[in-house]
């Protein structure tokens, strides 16, 4: 692109060159040499670029590439509100079976609405359970919910119990 | 194409003029007594065009003015507030700053058009349904303009007169007491002084196309890349892809073509007209004439193949991105089976805030790119105006060769307003097609 404008700009040079050049010796025995001169010039200059162009095999200098920056932090905040709806859903499945105020945390990551979990944290230090049965194991109970609920593996699901 | 009407299908009466009816897939149109094929083919033609025309300038609109819609269910989601706080927490997440910088630059008039003195404010107003501006506000800044631009050039034109119809007065008292030298030096005295108008007049212009078309580039750099990240989050991933490289060559190589490429050929049109006329004995008007010619060839081929390859890929990857997200929506319902459904809602309020954001920044961008870019075409295109009507208020005073060098310039001139033109649709073709991508997956 640098050359086509060089290119460009050589010839407007020759050419006001040459117009001065006209005009200087306007009237003088000079004036028909000079401006046989200017015309081989021109001619010079405007076929300068074949020869390069040829050998290059018509190969233009233009820059096709580049890059745009995508901002990854903000979508890191995307993908963070996406855990955070996982985390409200999980919340609200122990909700419905009787576990109220359970914290829940999930990591992993969600690329192109494909859920990839790779640990969720139950926490049921402030939580509080509805369930008439006083023998039930929470942790058993809960285990299950989560697991089925949001198809994981036991392995990765960690719960927090009181003391 | 044309069938006629069977027995068993009943025709739907749509115009007093023609009936049709559907055979399966196909529309199919019926004769009427006293009316050709042709004509009845041209009419549907026609009213398919328009139709279609409606259609797409009606999805353009829809996607442009997109206020939220989230359908009814039993979900326990506060989808109001949840909606404005998911824009909210997203469009505040957006780096803005190299647009508010764009914004702070221009005059009080570019920022009245384009509706505040914030970005993020005109992108919220978007989003609440308000696009801000109206067709007679515009049509009023055009005139407006125009108005500023042509009074900006009456002294130039009262000088250009003047200096004419000094010379021709000059020309026409002299009589036999001056020699062909003295008349020659006189008409270079003019034409020199006019040319000297024309060369600041002109200049002035094309520091403010270069000007104008670092804006466009610092737009394309500071916009494209938000729209592309926004379209990555809201799952449009391949479309992005498409797009990145696009991107690249819109802001780089062509608008390098047009600083590298057309300006130069403009200065050297302009210098070649001018010398053409002032001597005699040089003519280079067909080197001019090749040049532009060149110019137009080589900016034009480049921006519609630049348009047809985005166009095409820009559809494909949208169609496919489209396909992969309702994949996706569906893997989610299966996959998590007691709580997919509401992930899959969740999940796509997030989308929806994202395509709104998107849909706002670039219907914003495409404000502020016409606010940037129109004063300078108008003012172009009074120059050029401006140049033609001298040249036709010149010419019956008897000289030509002025007139013809004004007319030359103005020219040239109008070809410079085309090239920003082009460049502007680009730009406004690229954001609307980044506008109308991503929209139909939530």
């Amino acid at each position: 692109m640098q050359g086509l404008s060089l290119w460009i700009s050589s010839i407007l040079a020759v050419a006001i060159i040459g117009v001065i050049a006209d005009l200087i010796l306007s009237g003088n025995r000079m004036h028909k040499f000079v401006r046989g001169i200017f015309g081989v010039v021109m001619l010079f200059v405007i076929s300068a670029p074949l020869p390069s162009l040829i050998c290059s095999g018509f190969k233009w200098d233009f820059d096709w590439g580049g890059s745009v920056e995508i901002d990854q932090g903000w979508l890191d905040q995307v993908q963070k509100k996406q855990m955070k709806i996982l985390e409200d859903g999980t919340v609200q499945l122990l909700a419905r079976n009787g576990i109220d105020k359970a914290k829940v945390t999930i990591q992993g990551t969600v690329d192109n609405l494909i859920v990839n979990i790779t640990q969720v944290t139950v926490n049921l230090l402030d939580a509080v359970i509805n369930n008439n049965n006083p023998h039930i194991d929470i942790k058993e109970v809960v285990l299950e919910i989560v697991t089925s609920g949001l198809n994981v593996d036991q392995s990765i699901v960690v719960i927090i119990l009181g003391s | 194409m044309f069938k006629r009407k069977s027995k068993t299908q009943k025709p739907i009466k749509l115009h007093t003029f023609k009936s049709y009816y559907l055979d399966k897939h196909n529309l199919v149109l019926l004769y009427k007594k006293g009316r050709g094929v042709n004509v009845e083919y041209a009419r549907f033609k026609f009213v398919l065009f328009l139709a279609i025309g409606f259609f797409v300038v009606a999805i353009l609109l829809s996607t442009m003015a997109t206020t939220g819609h989230a359908a009814d269910n039993d979900l326990p989601l506060n989808i109001g507030d949840d909606m404005s706080q998911s824009v909210d927490d997203l469009l505040n997440g957006l780096d803005l700053s190299h647009l508010e910088d764009i914004l702070k630059q221009m005059t009080e008039q570019q920022r009245n058009l384009f509706g505040g003195s914030s970005f993020l404010e005109r992108i919220r107003a978007t989003i609440n349904g308000s696009i801000g501006i109206d067709f007679g506000s515009f049509v009023d800044f055009i005139f407006y303009l125009l108005g500023v631009s042509v009074v900006g050039f009456l002294p130039l034109l009262a000088m250009m007169i003047a200096i004419s119809l000094t010379y021709n007065i000059m020309s026409q008292i002299k009589g036999k007491f001056a020699s062909e030298s003295t008349d020659r030096i006189i008409y270079f005295a003019c034409v020199s002084a006019i040319t000297v108008l024309l060369l600041t007049t002109t200049g002035m212009m094309i520091v403010e196309v270069s000007q104008t078309i670092g804006t466009v580039r610092s737009l394309a750099t500071s916009v494209f890349p938000i729209l592309l990240t926004v379209m990555t989050g809201i799952g449009a991933t391949s479309s992005a892809a498409v797009y990145q490289p696009s991107v690249a060559i819109f802001s780089v190589t062509l608008i390098e073509l047009v600083t590298l490429v057309a300006v130069p050929v403009f200065i050297m049109s302009f210098v070649f007209n001018i010398v053409g006329n002032l001597s005699p004995n040089i003519k280079l008007d067909h080197l001019g004439k090749f040049f532009n010619s060149g110019a137009n060839w080589l900016m034009g081929t480049m921006f519609f193949l630049f348009l047809a390859f985005l166009s095409l890929q820009g559809v494909t990857a949208s169609v496919f991105d489209g396909i992969s997200i309702r994949t996706a929506k569906f893997a989610i319902s299966r996959y998590i089976p007691i709580i997919g459904g509401y992930l899959s809602e969740g999940f796509n309020l997030v989308m929806a805030g994202g395509v709104l954001i998107k849909n706002a920044v670039g219907l914003s961008t495409i404000i502020l790119l016409f606010a940037s870019v129109l004063p300078l075409i108008i003012n172009l295109v009074a120059f050029s105006l401006i140049l033609k009507f001298g040249a036709a208020i010149i010419q019956p005073m008897g000289d030509s060769n002025i007139p013809n060098i004004l007319s030359g310039v103005g020219k040239q001139v109008s070809i410079m307003a085309v090239v920003v033109v082009a460049l502007l649709f680009l730009f406004f073709i690229f954001l609307l097609l980044i506008i109308s991508t991503g929209n139909l997956m939530i």
